[in-house]
Order: C-alpha cells, then structure tokens, then sequence
C-alpha cells in the first residue's frame, strides 16, 4: 500500500502542494461541528463513503499533520471503500471523536497508561498519543491525523473478543470420613490424608501422593502389625481409630496434615565463621565489649555459685568481668582444652554459660544461619536482643535503613512488621490473670543488627534491598522473620518442609494433571537432565513439566517417587562452599528429586526452576508463599505469623519465669 | 559475537526469569516476565555509545575474574557471563567491576523493554486497568489463575489504599486462553481508590502463561501517576 512500509508502518514523503481549506470544520475549541460532525456521529464507514470524495480532500488537506507528513489526498490515492475518516483532534478537542482516539489508544499496548473515555483531550491524552506514535514511528507532534487515524484504526481491525472460555475441572468431591481404603484406591486426598498419618504414627515412610499403592499397603500392615492388629494392609475402622488416637491433624491456611512427632524446626542452621554448623548463637565477647550480650554473660555468671565475686551486671565487660569469666573458665577446666582464650567468652565458653541454671532477663543471638530453597544456598545474619520485663517480652532488632532512611514506606515497614509478628501473649493457666504479651519491636537507632537498603522503585525486594514499591504486606514482616532467624517456607524438598513446619507433607493436587503414566514421566525428566547437550538439560526438563502440567501435590509426588524407584540411588546435589564460592555437584543417593534435577541442570535457571519446583512444597504463612498466584481477585491478603516461628521465645520464657506457660493467641 | 549475557531467576514467589543478551555490534534479545509492564521478547539495538561503555564495564568485570557466593534470602540469582568469564549471586551486586556491570545490566533490562516487543502489556488508569497483547503473536495464558491488586501512593511515596482487581472471568480454575492482539482483559478495581494529587496508583497482575511451549509466570506492575496540584 502506497505510504506503508512492508511492515505497515507509514513511511514518509515529501510535502505534498497545500490546498485552501475551510476553517472550522474540526471538531474542538476552534470551532463548531460541520459535516465531520455529523458523519462522526453517523460512526460508520460506509457514511464516510457516502459522504464523498470532496469533504474527505477537504478535510485531509486541512490536515497539518497530512501536509507535514506528506500524505497524499485521499482522492489521488484511490481511497478504500473501508477506509475511515475521522477529523484531526489535538490538545483541547473534546467530543466523540476524541472519545474514539481514546478508546483506540486504550487498545494500543504502546502506550502505557489507560485514558479515561471521556471525550476530552487533555494533557494525558496529548502524552498517549505521544507516545503511541513514538512507538509506531511517527512524527511525534500529538496530533491525531489521518495517519495516526490510520494506526490507530489499524488496531481495532482485530476481530471481536471471544468471551474466556470455560473449561477446568472440576472440584473434588468431599472425602468420606474415614473410608476402609485398599491398594488401588485414589488418587484421592482421604489417601493422603492416610499417608500423612503413617508417616507422622512412625510407620514406613510413604510419598504422600494420594495413591494407595503397594509401599502403602506395607506402611499400613507395619502400622497394623506394631500394634497387634492383624496385617490386612487396609484401613478398617481399627486402623483408622488407632491412627487418629495416635496423630493430630493441624490445617493452615487452608490445608490439612498431620503434625510431626519431631515437632517444627523453623529456624535457621547457624554455622560459624567456617561455614560448619554449630549450636552457638551469641556473639564472642571480651574486656571493652558491651551490650546485651555482656549483660546476659553477667547474669549467668552471678547465677553460678562458684564464682564469688560477683561481677556488676551493667552490660560493660570490665575488669571484674573478665575476672569471674576466667574463674568460671578454670572452675569448668575449658582452659584445659587449649582452644579457649581465657578472660574471652566464645563460643565453648557460652555453651557451658547456657548450661548454668537460674533465670536470666536478657539475651543476645548474633549467628549467620543457612537454608537451602530450589537447590540453592541461601543463607543470612540474624541478630535480635530479648529482654523479660514484668508487663512483656520484647525482641528487639534495631535496623539501619540507607539510602532513602526517611522515605515514608519505611514507618509503613515498622508498622506492618508489628501489626503482623505482636498477636502472641504467654499465659500462665494456673495463674489466673498471667498474661505477658511477646512484643516484637523495631529500633532506628545504633547499634544496628542489620542494614536494609530502601530503594524507591517497584522492583522486588529480598533480605537487603526493600524496595518502595514493593507493596506485598508481607514484605517486611517476612525480611523480618529472617532477621530473627526463620527459614523460607516455599519451595522446600519434602524432608526440609517437614522439618521446618513440623506437619507431614501436604496432598495438594493429587489427580492426575496429564494422561501420560508417572514412570513415563519421570524418564521423560530424567532423560531430559542426564542428556550430554548440558545446555538443554533444563529447558527440556522444564518443558517436560510443563506439558504434563506438574504443579506441586500429590500427583507430582507420584512422578517423584516413580523418579526415585527408576533412578536412586545415582542422585546429585549441589554444594557451595560459603568462604570460596566455589560449586561443586556432589553424589548423594539421599538426596530428593528436586535436588537431583537441579544438580544436574548446570547453572542457576529459570527452567530449572521450573523443573524442580513441582517437587517442593510451599506455606501461605509469614515464611511461605507472599501471595498466592490462584488469589481471585482479592487485594493482598494476610499471611499470619504460625506458632512455630514464635516458639523458640516461649522456650526462652519458661527457661527464665517459673509457670505453666503456654502461647496464646492475641496480645 | 556476543558482549554480555545476563540471566535474573529465582526469587521470592513469583520468581524472575529475565533474560538479556548483548551484541558486540549492539544488538539485543531481551525477554521480561516480572515486574514491567511490558512482559514478553524485545530485540533491537542500543546506541553505540552505550554498547561502548557497556563493553568497557564488561572488560574491567571479565578482567577481574569470576565471582560466586552466598545467596541472600529471597533475592533472585543473577547471573551474569562475559566471553568465558561469569559471576552468580543474589542479592546485591558483589563490590567493584562486577557491581557496576550488573548495575548498568538492570537499567538496561527496564529501559529495553518499551513498546515492540512481543508479549503482553498491562495498562493503568484511574478508574480501570487492561491487559492487552503486544505484537503480532497470540499470548497463551491461564486467565483462570490470574491475580493482583491496586495499590494507591501518596504523593511524598506512602503506601495508601489497597483493592482486588475484578474481571468477568471466573478464576480458581485453569481457563487456558489464546489471547489474541487487541483482545483486552479489563479490570476494575474492587474498591473505590482516590488518588491525591501527586500520588500515584499501582496495579501488578500475575497470570500463568506459556512462551514457547515452557510455562511461565508473568507479573505486571504499571503506575498511574496523578497530576500534580
């Protein structure tokens, strides 16, 4: 077509000859409506046509964006019987037409804001239609003539939307209470909901994939025969009273398991300095240091009653200090051992401090702590001080916020932390009216525990950068978590979920999501990561997921545990070496499949990701999931504080206040 | 020949998957998926004077050897490969050539993906957002799973009122659609939001989508600013 590229884009061309035209004819502040007026509000193409040849020259040669651009006449460039033709708005038309540009710029994916239709062209629209030719390669004048007509009708010559289709499946049915299963039952979550109770009553472990199965029918005759029942391997209503007498089912958030003998373990491994794991969570201190620190090590040496004199408890490590550290030191024989440097109190010194008994009033942890989520090392500081005080509990972390310190986002931040971790109190039940709120606080002021850098845009934020316009709720108060040492709680292996949610894994979708067998599947995976061509090992992996639909739950697990039973034990992991960054892929035939996969895929990916991720688990807790992908529609919603991340300050509570106390909800 | 790669995935849910390459003649693939509010493939060329400077950061890192370290929790891994030489981590970007790199590669990211990509654009208004595919293709994604919120902002950057985002599709079940260019998904916001002068309105919208047969999550994050009094 004459003046379009191959590409559709207009091209340009000398300035045609201008011709006189008559004023007034378009529609805005200059001047009534004439013909286009009324050829507008017909609002058809065909009107257009009818209206002639005349008043569509007259009306493009009044155009100034025509004559700039050098678009010829209509008439000398044998207009198209669908050719539309609209009048030139610019800044200060109002009326339809304007209300059509708008409508039509609001379907344009160049520009970016969504006008309001209200027939006015004011600024915002003058800057869409800046921009709607900036990105279309026209003269970027704001003024909406035939060639920007042309654009932008171009666009709507899309055929209709169809409406969404239906589709889906649909929901589960409620599960039967408690139903005699047998193997070849499900997929189902009552299954699940079984494998959950075997797993936490101690019997054989089983994937909790929702498919009664040969290794179920195993767990449960070892279930039955533990407990004198005879090994039928199905659940009669024996086998589901003893099971239920003997595990608790928990929901959160929306989700029911079975909690775990071994309990939650929520925090962090701390390691030190090496990297090593170890037990110690306070800092190494020594004659100058104080602080919270000092004062604790005060209180536990005046609890020791062999050491006489008693240093001042004032949180500064004097000369008396050191004395009764060297005499607890010698009256322990650490000095004997020739790692511990006397009068300092490390981490050898704390563990035997730790043991003194007697009730102490403050504490400090400063530990470096390390997690694994999607294969990969994570890990940060966490440093807090607590103090018992008569009316509460208050964990402290003071955080040095740089870059934009005093940007309002920041009190939000303080705010939102409080408003989610303070809904726990300790209650003494035996002491009627015992009742002392644990009160997170959030300190500006130095010494700093961390530093978060406040960055003002809408990027993501993580544990060092918040950004402003981040604007999940849970942000802070989940940086936060960290910061008092919790783990993530998304996207773990099955072994470390578990353990740090103290509930059995969950069912999740345990129908199938594709026609192929799990075993083909995993092969299909396995293939896909062991292949020589190293680079397409996570694409291939990522896109095998991707056709069968993998999403994390039961039916996922069936693949998993198919992966496991073909290929184990020549599995990998991947290990980092936190003081040389360096990676090394490690056998390890206890590894889960999530791992294995990502070991194998080099780097560190998106598909890889992808690959893995169906075989993780995930919370909608402080610690899980910020928001959830499936959320219809709702604004943010809350993602509490569990009890668990909570628990180790009611362990600190009862170690150091006589009482029967227990966590309560509500402050 | 390629200057620089530079690959960001991972991270807290939804995670990124943002990919840039570089030419040495200046020529670029970039594919966005979080964050913008445009998400999909972009290609074309920087100026030659930022390609220039681009290379110079990208000798100084290359020159300075490899680097890899501890991630920081709930950051995304970046990942960034200059001739045979690479730097992984997560979180801030590590001190000196490396640094500065990564820095200049994160502007890039944002500033390459403008309109003439291939993908799905969110728009922001007042009153209503929409979502329209950009470029010629077909975007296949899951409206059946989308998600979101509008957010409001003062004008000195406090965060103000919160709604959902209403569509006529039902969602909580996987709806697979062909959306096809100028097909808009509109959206209301659930709740009356009043933007002060100055103050600005956000939306993100999450969806699942496929981009050559491989799943991916997009998240779109447009601002509408108000006019100033």
């Amino acid at each position: 077509m004459p003046g379009e590229s191959h590409h559709g884009v207009p091209t340009r061309r000398p300035a045609p000859q201008r011709t006189p035209v008559e004023p007034g004819t378009v529609e805005g502040p200059a001047g009534p409506l004439g013909i286009l007026g009324l050829q507008r509000n017909a609002g058809n193409a065909a009107v257009s046509h009818l209206l002639g040849g005349m008043v569509q020259r007259e009306r493009l040669y009044d155009d100034e964006e025509a004559a700039r651009e050098g678009q010829p006449p209509i008439g000398e460039t044998a207009p198209q019987p669908e050719t539309r033709v609209h009048p030139t708005v610019r800044y200060g038309s109002q009326g339809a037409a304007v209300e059509e540009c708008q409508t039509k710029l609001n379907l344009s994916p160049a520009v970016t804001e969504l006008l309001e239709v209200d027939g006015i062209f004011g600024s915002r629209t003058l800057a869409a239609v800046r921009e709607f030719q900036t990105a279309q390669g026209l003269d970027v004048d704001g003024i909406v003539g035939p060639i920007t007509w042309g654009e932008l009708d171009r666009l709507t010559e899309t055929p209709e939307p169809e409406e969404p289709g239906g589709g889906g499946g649909e929901l589960p049915p409620p599960p039967d209470e408690r139903p005699w299963l047998r193997q070849g039952d499900g997929p189902s979550e009552i299954v699940g909901r079984l494998q959950q109770k075997l797993n936490a009553a101690g019997s054989p472990h089983v994937a909790v994939t929702g498919l009664f199965g040969p290794e179920t029918t195993a767990s449960v005759r070892a279930f039955q025969t533990a407990n004198g029942m005879e090994p039928t391997g199905e659940t009669d209503p024996m086998t589901w009273l003893l099971l239920d007498a003997f595990t608790t089912e928990v929901t959160e958030s929306g989700q029911t398991s079975v909690l775990t003998p071994e309990g939650a373990h929520p925090r962090g491994t701390p390691t030190d300095e090496t990297g090593a794991t170890t037990s110690n969570v306070h800092p190494t201190i020594r004659r100058g240091d104080t602080g919270p620190a000092v004062e604790e090590c005060q209180q536990r040496l005046n609890n020791d009653p062999g050491i006489l004199d008693k240093p001042t408890v004032n949180g500064s490590f004097d000369e008396a200090t050191e004395r009764a550290v060297s005499r607890f030191q010698r009256d322990n024989g650490l000095l004997d051992l020739g790692t511990i440097e006397e009068g300092v109190v490390g981490p050898g010194t704390w563990a035997f401090l730790d043991m003194v008994p007697g009730p102490v009033t403050v504490g400090r942890e400063e530990f470096t702590w390390k997690e694994r989520v999607e294969g990969t090392e994570y890990g940060g500081p966490s440093r807090f001080t607590w103090r018992l005080l008569p009316d509460r509990m208050l964990v402290r972390v003071s955080i040095n916020f740089t870059q934009n310190p005093g940007h309002p986002r920041v009190a939000q931040w303080c705010t939102d932390i409080t408003d989610v971790w303070n809904r726990f109190s300790f209650e003494d039940p035996d002491t009627s009216g015992s009742h002392i709120p644990l009160v997170f606080e959030v300190a500006r002021t130095a010494p700093f525990d961390a530093t978060v850098a406040v960055i003002d845009d809408s990027d993501r934020s993580h544990a060092g950068d918040w950004h402003t316009g981040d604007t999940r709720k849970s942000l802070a108060p989940h940086e936060f978590g960290h910061l008092i040492g919790l783990e993530d709680e998304y996207n773990r292996p099955e072994e470390q979920f578990v353990s740090v949610v103290g509930y059995e894994a969950t069912t999740g979708r345990v129908t199938p999501t594709s026609a192929t067998p799990p075993a083909t599947i995993a092969t299909q995976l396995r293939n896909a990561v062991t292949q020589d061509d190293e680079a397409r090992r996570a694409p291939d992996a990522a896109a095998v997921v991707t056709t069968h639909a993998l999403v994390p739950g039961g039916f996922a697990q069936q693949v998993a545990q198919a992966y496991r039973a073909a290929f184990a034990p020549d599995f990998l992991r991947e290990d980092l070496n936190p003081r040389t960054g360096t990676r090394s892929v490690v056998a390890d035939p206890h590894a889960d499949v999530a791992t294995d996969i990502a070991a194998r895929c080099p780097g560190v990916t998106r598909d890889e990701s992808t690959a893995a991720h169906p075989f993780g688990y995930s919370t909608e807790t402080v610690m899980g999931t910020g928001q959830a992908i499936d959320d219809p529609g709702a604004a943010d919603h809350e993602h509490p504080v569990a009890a668990r991340h909570v628990a180790h300050f009611l362990e600190i509570f009862r170690t150091n206040r006589p009482g029967n106390w227990e966590l309560r909800e509500g402050t | 020949m390629t200057l620089v790669t530079y690959h960001r995935s991972g991270g807290f849910p939804p995670p990124d998957d943002e990919r840039l390459t570089v030419d040495d003649d200046g020529t670029y693939t970039l594919v966005r998926t979080n964050g913008a509010p445009r998400v999909g493939q972009f290609a074309g060329r920087i100026a030659a004077t930022e390609r220039d400077a681009l290379r110079d950061l990208a000798e100084a890192a290359a020159a300075a050897g490899g680097h890899t370290g501890l991630g920081v929790p709930d950051a995304a891994w970046e990942d960034v490969l200059v001739g045979s030489t690479r730097a992984t981590f997560a979180g801030p970007p590590p001190e000196g050539p490396w640094g500065a790199l990564v820095t200049a590669l994160r502007r890039l990211l944002n500033d390459l993906a403008g309109p003439g990509g291939t993908g799905l654009t969110l728009k922001v208004g007042r009153t209503s957002a929409r979502l329209l595919v950009s470029g010629d293709a077909p975007q296949e994604v899951d409206l059946g799973h989308l998600g979101g919120e509008a957010v409001t902002f003062t004008a000195a950057g406090a965060l103000g009122d919160r709604a959902g985002l209403q569509t006529s599709v039902v969602r909580g079940q996987e709806q697979w659609t062909e959306l096809t260019p100028g097909q808009p998904v509109d959206f209301a916001y659930a709740a009356p939001l009043a933007v002060e002068p100055g103050g600005r309105l956000q939306v993100e919208v999450r969806l699942p989508g496929r981009r050559d047969g491989a799943a991916v999550l997009y998240r779109l994050l447009a601002v509408w600013t108000a006019t100033p009094e």
